[in-house]
């Protein structure tokens, strides 16, 4: 059975998150999205915590469903293409390390799977001790995160501990602002229990396969949504029935099961590439370094992207492939499709009337940009959409990574000639 | 402190001086260290025997960690480490007295009960300060009211004693007793006294009677330190000393290892005649920063604490390759109600902090109330009970108490619940009890032991479930198994003797100033440093006052905030008057931008009206 897993998500008791994500509106996006395993996220909060506790009952081994009132009465607003799907809820939270080691101050995320509310609450309770749960979702701990994962040891072996978004510069492992320069300068005598690693947004398999400490350990993808409309933007594809722990023994052994990820364009990132906005100068890593990180416009220290801090850290060239590696997919979400084939902004009520009216007729999202033959798709009425999901398959996407600050830009279309030239005149969609 | 590997030609003379000597150490100048040194001298060089060593401290916490410091072994165990009233207590059972002393909780009971029963308009810490300094001041019988002698009536009843009895009953002991004073003046060649600006007259008068001629004295302190005077403490004690004995030796500790040079020098305007020299070549930080009002000082706090660490989310990032921590930072106060809306403005950003010294969550009322409960479970003494009828909690009739007290001989509370007579509310509480105890036996957890304790005697309700569902989530690290309840009662007397102080943990420190003495933090913040906090005019001692911000000051290790506001609690507050002695070169005074924007926009509105004035 194959499943999509999105792992790392918040609840609306954390900052800067939207008000629908509560277990509801997750329900409900997982099944327009086709996520099969959602994680409730924000478990350390006391007020989430206890609403998990009521709203949730135990489905199969490790994993939660909605207790079938509540569900019945969200199932009642789907249409028959989405509605047949399971939802399982699997709890997680993410946890913000700030502290000292090795002379620096160090911020890393890292994210916690149980398999028991017991579990969470043993964890709560340590942590409560350490730091304030109840400020935000995320919470702040003064703790070493080698502590942290030492702790979770402690309480059951079947928590998993995966730090997260590896890449960003500022909350993160390998993150040039205040990470570390490997796990084992991070974990040291416990670098063995880091099993998995989140790729996060800012990066893809292919990057992390570079590095040498990630060889042989699970690369992992979730979206950290802050809206439930976001869940299932990156996400692990598991080959494994609905069960907390073969989905955990799956990343510990890094087998069979775990069969890859979705994920978004690297490029798409602030900065994935180097550069100064400024003085209008992009810089792909190699360029970087042939100039000494010096900006050949104006003379100061160019700021340097994530791909620039991979390549410090790499052992492999690009494009270098670890034997047991996954399948990497790559998506665009259906919205920005749709949006694009229109020319319009993805927050226009006429994309999301089409999108709804998309998935009302063929059924989730990841069924239709994974799954569904392209000829369905045509014929269901489609037949743009139909060419760019066909595209988007094959990756032939327009891609202009961002550098400094500006987000890059992933596109079906190099420009609007392109664009109209495409499928005629859109008026299906 | 940090190590220190070369001793100071101060440090050597105070810890080799042959005769008796006064150490002054000022803050961050080794006092410990020296304290320390000069025991291993008398052991290792003079080769004394250990049998003639007293050392006296003012806390047992400080006896425990100077004996942990010399790492005691079996020979050296002869050396006597105690307080004041240890050693007086331990002393006076040798020559056979019998003492029964009144517990703190029962002390508390009784000032409550006629604070009560007399309609007075005290409070139970000022009533129990009087009782304190009329005891110790014995010889101004001027202060004696009837409000005292009811209390001490009270006291006398169960015929038991207050700390500040003990001590009068040695003093006038080792005055009558001159074979006693013999014996314990050719016992103790060597006295040593920590902390000394911390002695009050009866402590003194009761040093003068086991010393004589060829005692060797050693006190150290920091007369620039002494805080506790409304708690009798005496800051002439020093000067004192030195007219009673001229011969003494005065050796003063003058170079500050802790702080760095601008924290020293502006600390130093304060005392300018014990000025301290750094040690540190970094200039360090003293700022003076004023801002608007108690909510936008307690957000530059915040801020503060956030900018240092580098951003706790994103949208603050900035880099930092300094080490910084939580726990590097504390926040003074002069008293616990300023800190209410920093608390709310740290819960709001997630800043992880803790409280220590009086308003832990272990002595809120109803916590403090299980944690008794658990600890007469856990051992089932006549002792442990009265803790719990004594507990603030129960609030129970003075009355019951002297029943149960009165049922005197039968130490074993099998026995004395089978023959109390029914006692309103007293055979309720002994029912209660009877089936937690069999709760107990049958091997219910901790935590569902709790959860019977909040049952049974109604401790839930919506103005204490928060702190006892923050209780219960830290009893779960203890497990639920037989031993749970020790190890719980372990930690809680760890904490308590730690002033509920958990140094291990990486959160930032809230603290009084009185509390935070003898610690040292990389970044402090003193708050309020307004007339009417810092100094308290009314009543107070302005000398007090100033040592009470000169300790605060020089908690410091690196950089120091002075912060004020112009409006607190919506009434125009004043800077604190001692900004005029510490003000002037290492001082940078800064605005707080709130308070900028503030002004910017008052003048613009003023200019407006004033020019619409002119149509
Ligand atoms: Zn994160
Ligand atoms: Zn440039």
């Amino acid at each position: 059975m194959q499943l999509i897993v999105d792992l790392h998500l918040h609840s609306h008791f954390s900052r800067a998150t939207s008000k629908s994500l509560t277990l509801e509106g997750l329900y409900k996006w997982g099944k327009i999205k086709g996520v099969n395993v959602i994680g409730t996220g924000d478990f350390t909060h006391p007020s989430w915590f206890s609403e998990l506790r009521d709203k949730l009952e135990p489905a199969e081994p490790g994993l939660f469903r909605l207790k079938p009132t509540i569900a019945a009465d969200i199932d009642k607003s789907l249409s028959e293409s989405i509605k047949k799907q399971e939802i399982r809820f699997i709890l997680t939270s993410e946890i913000s390390n700030i502290y000292s080691k090795l002379g620096k101050v160090r911020k890393l995320h890292n994210l916690v799977i149980a398999p028991s509310f017991e579990d969470v609450s043993k964890i709560n309770s340590y942590l409560e001790r350490i730091g304030n749960l109840s400020a935000d979702g995320r919470p702040i701990l003064g703790l070493d995160s080698k502590e942290l994962l030492k702790i979770c040891l402690k309480i059951n072996e079947n928590i998993l501990f995966i730090p997260a978004h590896i890449w960003t510069p500022w909350f993160a492992m390998f993150g040039s602002k205040s990470g570390f320069d490997s796990i084992k300068e991070a974990f040291d005598e416990l670098s063995g229990e880091i099993v998995a690693v989140e790729t996060g947004l800012s990066s893809d398999p292919w990057m992390n396969w570079r590095i040498k400490e990630l060889q042989n350990i699970a690369i992992i993808s979730n979206s950290d949504a802050h809206s439930p409309q976001k869940i299932g933007r990156e996400a692990t594809i598991f080959d494994c029935p609905f069960d907390y722990f073969q989905i955990i023994s799956a990343i510990k052994n890094n087998d069979e099961r775990l069969l890859g990820t979705i994920e978004f364009f690297p490029e798409e990132g602030k900065y994935h590439f180097d550069g100064h906005r400024i003085c209008n100068v992009k810089l792909s890593a190699d360029e970087t370094k042939k100039l000494d990180r010096i900006c050949p416009v104006c003379h100061h220290q160019l700021t340097v992207g994530v791909n620039f801090r991979v390549s410090e850290l790499a052992s492999f060239p690009v494009g270098f492939k670890p034997e047991n590696h996954k399948k990497v997919e790559y998506i665009i979400p259906l919205p920005e499709i749709i949006a694009e084939l229109k020319g319009v902004s993805v927050s226009t009520k006429s994309v999301s009337d089409t999108f709804i009216k998309v998935y009302n007729t063929l059924g989730n999202e990841f069924a239709i940009l994974r799954n569904i033959p392209t000829k369905l798709i045509s014929e269901a009425g489609f037949p743009e959409l139909s060419l760019a999901v066909d595209l988007v398959r094959r990756n032939k996407v327009e891609i202009e990574p961002g550098y400094d600050g500006v987000y890059g830009k992933i596109r079906l279309f190099k420009d609007e000639r392109a664009r109209k030239n495409f499928g005629g005149q859109m008026s299906l969609l | 402190m940090n190590v220190i590997f070369q001793r100071t030609s101060e440090q050597e003379k105070a810890i080799k001086s042959q005769g008796s000597v006064i150490v002054k150490a000022g803050p961050g100048t080794g006092k410990t260290m020296t304290l320390i040194g000069r025991i291993y001298f008398l052991l290792n060089d003079l080769k004394i025997n250990p049998e003639e060593i007293l050392v006296l401290t003012f806390t047992q916490k400080a006896a425990q960690e100077i004996k942990e410091r010399l790492n005691i072994e079996s020979e050296k165990s002869a050396i006597t480490v105690g307080t004041f009233h240890s050693f007086a207590l331990e002393v006076l059972l040798d020559e056979g007295l019998k003492i029964k002393l009144a517990s703190e909780a029962l002390r508390q009971k009784i000032i409550k009960e006629i604070i009560l029963e007399e309609r007075l308009k005290t409070t139970a810490r000022s009533f129990a300060e009087n009782v304190s300094n009329f005891k110790n001041f014995n010889s101004n019988s001027s202060n004696l009211n009837k409000d005292i002698l009811l209390y001490q009536s009270k006291l006398e009843r169960d015929d038991l004693k207050d700390f500040d009895d003990l001590l009068s009953i040695f003093h006038t002991k080792l005055k009558e007793d001159l074979k006693l004073k013999n014996k314990l003046q050719s016992r103790f060649g060597h006295i040593l006294i920590d902390e000394f600006q911390d002695t009050n007259i009866l402590q003194y008068e009761i040093l003068k009677q086991v010393i004589n001629s060829r005692s060797h004295l050693f006190v150290i302190g920091d007369p620039n330190q002494s805080i506790y005077e409304f708690r009798g403490a005496d800051a002439q004690v020093f000067s004192r000393l030195k007219d009673d004995y001229s011969e003494i030796e005065d050796i003063r500790l003058t170079k500050n290892f802790r702080s760095c040079q601008d924290i020293v020098q502006v600390s130093n305007r304060l005392f300018p005649k014990s000025p301290l020299n750094p040690n540190q070549t970094d200039r360090g930080k003293v700022m003076l920063i004023e801002t608007l009002n108690e909510y936008t000082e307690s957000e530059w706090i915040v801020n503060l604490i956030t900018t240092s660490i580098g951003g706790l989310d994103l949208n603050q990032a900035v880099s930092n390759d300094k080490e910084v921590n939580f726990s590097d930072f504390a926040i003074l106060y002069r008293n616990h109600n300023l800190s209410k809306i920093l608390v709310q403005k740290l819960k709001e950003s997630g800043i992880p902090f803790q409280r220590i010294g009086e308003s832990s969550l272990y002595e809120k009322k109803e916590v403090s109330f299980i944690i008794c409960v658990l600890k007469f479970l856990n051992h089932q003494v006549m002792d442990n009970f009265y803790l719990i009828l004594e507990n603030d909690f129960l609030n129970l009739d003075y009355k019951i108490l002297h029943k149960v007290k009165d049922f005197n001989g039968k130490k074993i509370w099998l026995d004395m619940k089978s023959n109390i007579s029914s006692e309103k509310g007293f055979t309720e509480i002994v029912l209660k009890l009877e089936e937690l105890i069999k709760s107990f036996k049958d091997g219910v957890g901790l935590q569902q032991l709790v959860l019977s304790i909040c049952d049974k005697f109604q401790i839930k309700n919506e103005s204490t479930n928060l702190d006892i569902e923050q209780f219960l989530s830290i009893l779960i690290q203890f497990g639920n198994d037989n031993y749970s309840i020790d190890k719980f009662i372990h930690f809680i007397s760890w904490l308590n003797e730690n002033n509920f102080y958990d140094k291990k943990s990486n959160k930032v420190v809230l603290s009084t100033i009185h509390s935070a003495k003898g610690l040292e933090f990389k970044y402090v913040v003193v708050m309020g440093f307004e007339d009417n906090l810092i100094p308290i005019i009314k009543g107070g001692s302005i000398k007090e006052e100033k040592r009470l911000l000169y300790v605060a000051m020089t908690r410091a290790k690196n950089e120091l905030y002075l912060t004020y506001t112009r409006i607190r609690n919506k009434r125009k507050t004043k800077i604190s008057q001692f900004k005029n002695i510490i003000k002037g070169e290492g001082i940078v005074e800064m605005v707080d931008k709130s308070l900028e924007r503030r002004i910017k926009a008052k003048e613009k509105w003023k200019l407006r009206n004033s020019q619409l004035k002119f149509f």
